[in-house]
This record gives structure tokens, sequence and C-alpha cells, in this order.
């Protein structure tokens, strides 16, 4: 068995971030059973990411009300929807694609989205109320991790990690 | 007309693709419009950074065609530095950039226009994505599609770069020279990418050019503007991805202008509308005459489609015999409807296919000098490359240490959107009527932008992973009487 964590964002974009910030805090689970990557890539580029693998854990950033909580987000807030363009092609489109052709893409996904405020900011590092949800995501993923039957080590959320 | 028109600001960062409908008394159209963000956040950002890292702040722009976005940045830097790159350089941007147009237009091909010819405009919604397009052509399709992709990607990961987003452009050339090593296994890449352009070729004609309701559908009239075309050509007048001229052709296909990139301002000019803050460039030495066709109109367009009607010919010998093909098929040059943007693509995957054979079978490719280093003071620089989607232009100033001190981009959505404006309005009039909005109405009108595939706001990644779309209805009074969003 084979689990990727992969962590979606653009560091440029404040909040959306959080997700590269928190496979950088992830890193050190990496071992011949447990691969840990991010991209800030869309789309059906993802499949690039989860091609070869048994399981994901995708953390990302989803727009909403309360910035920072983290929500598991379920096959019906990510189904496969018709797009006006190649940007948008979800990640589940990508995944059924990559089934219905047989290559090997995990088996099981869950996915969290840690909240973030609609507007942001370029240039900023994620801001504190989204930054502070990042020992909770950590958990949250290792928790996931864990439950699927990884032997996991235990990464450190280090101080200046956000500001990398 | 309505009496008032309430348009919602979209930001770069919300990343909405908006049409607004305005309906008459009669609920037929009187006017509707599509609304693209910009970029100015980004292009704030950079002031003040360091020039050398304009190729990776731009290209973290898009996260579909950062590539683009890092090519150009990185032809601008050579210009500012007053830099020329080694044969071997430019050879290899070349090569890479071929790499990713070859990509990238597959990606469209077979997942963006394929649900509309493969699938059909017209079936339920539920069908029309990339599993309904496999469903109908074949299981093989969506495998070869992956795997080709992959292993395109895969070379240039190897040269760009092992990061998320390239690094290989520097100032005066490229980080990485080719090896023989490399060199053998990218000849094999490149024929199997012929043979994948080839089987792109086939699939084209055989689902839609032997389809004659497409090609119908392709030359109608709803799907139809004369407008200016801008593409970038070499010396013969051959389309280029990588370099050369910006030549613009009139609705008639006699050329109206031919510049290099430094001379854009002499020739592009933006207006402003009071209904969104996006500019429209337009044609300076005619003028803005409004969102109308023709030869007095500034409108110009951007894209494959352009890109064919603006230059001569193609440089490679299948893509300049399905050239041909094409204006011959579509009645003469240039063609003005916008759904052959599609067959447009094709020609050029068979053109990137070619070009990049070419170039790694060429033994100067393997030269280790791909570095002239920067000796002179930097001032100002402009690069241009021709994007997946269009022209691609990237200006920055500087102070004496390189310090950027202002930088502006264009690129191909804004270059379009007057003609994606004019294209969604005029086929929102062809078919809604007495008010009547539907699904299936409503993909007529998006095929109208979806042949030029915009780019709305490249920026974002946030869940559910795809822009949601808005589709405001307003009736006479002003009120808005439908609202619906493609957001899953």
């Amino acid at each position: 068995m084979v689990l990727v964590i992969l962590g979606l964002g653009n560091d440029l974009l404040g909040d959306d971030g959080i997700g590269l910030v928190a496979a950088e805090a992830l890193h050190g689970l990496e071992g011949p059973e447990i691969s840990v990557r991010s991209t800030a890539q869309a789309g059906l580029y993802l499949l690039e990411h989860l091609q070869g693998f048994d399981d994901a854990i995708v953390v990302d950033s989803v727009i909403g009300d309360s910035p920072g909580t983290i929500r598991e987000l379920q096959g019906s807030d990510v189904r496969a929807v018709s797009v006006p363009s190649a940007h948008y092609a979800g990640l589940p489109e990508a995944m059924s694609l990559a089934r219905a052709s047989g290559l090997r893409v995990p088996g099981r996904l869950r996915i969290f989205g840690v909240e973030i405020a609609p507007a942001q900011c370029i240039g900023s590092a994620p801001s504190p109320r989204v930054a502070a949800a990042l020992p909770r995501v950590v958990d949250t993923v290792l928790e996931a991790a864990h439950a699927w039957g990884y032997a996991l080590g235990v990464p450190r959320v280090e101080e200046g990690m956000l500001h990398a | 007309m309505p009496s008032q028109v309430t348009v919602n600001p979209i930001t770069r960062l919300e990343g909405h693709g908006k049409i607004t409908i305005f309906l008459d008394g009669k609920g037929e159209v009187a006017r509707a419009y599509f609304q693209v963000p910009e970029l100015r956040g980004f292009e704030n950002f950079l002031v003040g950074r360091q020039a050398e890292d304009a190729p990776q702040i731009t290209s973290r722009i898009c996260g579909v065609c950062p590539t683009a976005h890092h090519t150009a940045a990185t032809k601008a830097l050579d210009d500012l530095f007053k830099v020329d790159p080694p044969p071997a350089a430019k050879m290899i941007r070349e090569m890479l950039y071929s790499v990713f147009m070859l990509e990238d237009h597959a990606l469209h091909l077979f997942f963006l226009g394929g649900p509309d010819f493969v699938v059909g405009p017209t079936a339920p919604k539920g069908d029309r994505n990339v599993l309904g397009v496999i469903q109908k052509a074949g299981l093989e399709i969506g495998k070869r599609v992956i795997a080709m992709r992959k292993e395109l990607r895969g070379i240039l990961t190897e040269l760009g770069g092992k990061t998320i987003h390239p690094v290989y452009g520097l100032p005066g050339g490229v980080a990485k020279a080719v090896t023989p090593d490399m060199q053998t296994r990218f000849k094999e890449t490149a024929s199997r990418a012929l043979q994948f352009a080839q089987f792109c070729e086939e699939l084209f004609e055989n689902v839609v050019l032997e389809n004659p309701a497409y090609v119908k559908m392709i030359t109608s009239d709803a799907y139809t503007h004369r407008t200016h075309y801008m593409g970038l050509v070499d010396e013969k007048l051959h389309e280029n991805f990588y370099d050369g001229q910006l030549r613009v052709v009139s609705p008639t296909g006699a050329e109206v202008a031919r510049f290099r990139a430094r001379e854009y301002l002499d020739y592009i000019a933006e207006h402003s509308e009071p209904w969104t803050y996006v500019k429209f460039p337009f044609l300076k030495k005619i003028g803005w005459k409004g969102f109308v066709d023709g030869e007095d109109s500034g409108v110009y367009s951007v894209a494959p489609l352009a890109r064919l009607n603006a230059c001569n010919g193609m440089a490679t010998p299948r893509a300049a015999w399905l050239y041909d093909k094409y204006f011959e098929t579509l009645g003469g040059k240039p063609v003005h409807h916008t759904l052959a943007n599609h067959w447009a693509r094709v020609i050029e995957i068979v053109y990137a296919a070619e070009r990049f054979q070419e170039l790694v079978h060429d033994p100067e490719i393997l030269d280790p000098n791909v570095r002239t280093l920067p000796t002179e003071t930097p001032k100002e620089g402009i690069g241009v490359v021709e994007a997946p989607r269009g022209v691609l232009i990237h200006h920055y100033t500087s102070d004496d240490r390189g310090i950027l001190t202002s930088a502006n981009l264009i690129v191909a959505t804004q270059h379009n959107a007057a003609r994606i404006a004019m294209s969604v309005d005029k086929a929102a009039r062809g078919v809604i009527h007495k008010g009547v909005v539907d699904d299936g109405i409503l993909n007529q009108v998006e095929m109208a932008f979806r042949a030029y595939d915009p780019c709305h706001a490249c920026a974002t990644h946030s869940m559910p992973g795809h822009m949601p779309l808005s589709v405001q209805i307003f009736a006479e009074d002003g009120r808005m009487i439908q609202e619906i969003r493609r957001d899953g």
C-alpha cells in the first residue's frame, strides 16, 4: 500500500497557500509507504500526482464563511461537472477519467478543505486565522492516514514554517 | 433597454466567469455580456521585486499555462538586460515550448472541445464531459491522452526543473543544456508525439469533419465574426509559437500591421466600458468603433483560429498540408468561424509535434553553451509568445539594479475580450427567445466562448477545483429574474 498526501494551493495567494504549508509540515512522513507532494496545478493536471498510488489524502482550501474551519469534502461536494474551461475540470472528474481508462489511481480518497475568505491578498502568507488551523490540519491528516493502517512518525509544526 | 444595469464586480482572485444577459420587454435579448477578470494584482505585486524573479512569479498566475508566462517573462528579461541567448538556448526554449503547446492543446481537444463535438452540444448535461467523450469514442483514448501528456510533461520537468513551476528560463539563456542521453530519450518521445498528433488528426477527421451536422454548426452564422486577427509569424510569415513578429490581418485577409513586440504600444490601445473594469484592447490605428465586426472596427482576436489567419502557412510539412485543407474546406482565408478554433488547434498539435521532432534531431541543440551572461544596465524589456490561447505580452521596466518599477501583462483572453463579448451576445440573441433560458440553451451560449478557452482567473485553486460560472438574466426593468451557476 502506498499513500500520497497532496497539498494544493498557490503560495502567492495568501490563505490559498494553506494546502502547501500543510504538505510542508507533513514532509517528515515521507517514506517507502508515504509520499508527500504539493502542487499549484488544477484539474486534470492533478492526475500526474495521483497516478500509481493506492490511497490519497488531499488538502486544499475552500472558500467559506469561517476561515480556519476544516471541512471534509464529500463526493457530493465535488461531483463531476461540465466545466467551461480546462482550468476548472475538477479532481473528481480527473479521477473518474483515470479509473474509466483503467489507470491505477487511489481507490480511497479523502479531501480536507480549510475554509478561507473569498478575497486573497497577493503575496502574503496565510492570514492568522487560517494559519492557526495548521496543527489541526496536520492532526486530521495523520488520523486519516492512521485509520487506513499507515505507520506514522510524528511531524512537528515548527516556528516560522508559515513564513518560509 | 433596461433602466438599470447592475453588474456585480468580479475579482481576479475569486475567479468568476460571468455572463450577464439583459432582456427586453418581449423576453428577447437586448444585450449579453461576458466578463473576464484581469491581472492588475499580479502586476502590482511584481513592482519592487528583482526582475530575475519575474519568470517564477508570473508562472504562478496560471495553474494551467505556467510555461507560457515563464517563457514570455524570460524573453522580456532578455530584452530588459539587452542580452541575446546562444542558439542552443533558443532551441531548447522553443523545443520545451512546442512540447507544452502539444500537451495543452491535446488536453483542450479531448476534454474541453470533446464534449461538444464528440458527445454533442445538446446532449444531456451529465454526459457532456470527459467521461462522455471516452464512453463514445473508446476507453483507449483517455488512456492514450493521459499517457502521452505524462511523457511530455516528463520532458518539461527534466529540463524545466523539478518544482511546481518551471525554473529553466534565465535572462540570456536557460539553466540546463541537453545531454546526448536526454536527446536519445527525447527523440523517442518525439516519435511517439508524432504518432499521437496523427491520431488526433484522424479522430477529428472521423468524428467531426465526417459529420455534416458538425461542419454546419462550425460554419453557422451564430458562431461567426468578421474581425481582425493577430498572430506571431517568422520571417517567412509562417506561424511561430516562440518568436517572430506580430502580424495583423484584416477581415479580408490583407496585412494591416507587422511589428516587433517592442512596438506593441504603437499598435494596441485599450478601451474602457462602464459595465466592467476589464479593458478591451483594440487596434490603435483603426480605433475603437464599438463591439462590431468589419474592417473599420479595431476589434481583433488571437488564439488558434487567429494564428492560422494571421500567417501565410505552417513551417512543417504535415501541418502545411492540413493548413491548406482547412482553408479549402472552410471556404477560403481568413476563416471567421469561432468554432473552427478546434480544428485549428488540431493543426497546431501536428505542427507542435513536427517542430519538436525537428528541434530534438538538430545536432546544435547539444551545444553546452546555453547562456550569455548579461553585462548591460537593465531598463525596459518586452517579451511575447503565443500562449495556447493566443498572444501573451509581458512588459517590464526596472531601475539600474534590475528592481522592477512597472509591469504590464496582456494575456490572450484580454486580447479576445471584445470578440468573446460579441460572440456571447450573438449566440444569446440566436437561442434565447421569449425569456426562456434552460440548460441546453445556456450550453449553446457557453459554446460561443468555450472555443476560445478563456482564462478567467487562473490563480484560483480552491476546491471544488473548477471555476464557478455565473449567468445572470435581467428583465427590462433591471430586476434579476434568473441566475444560473455552473459550480457543480
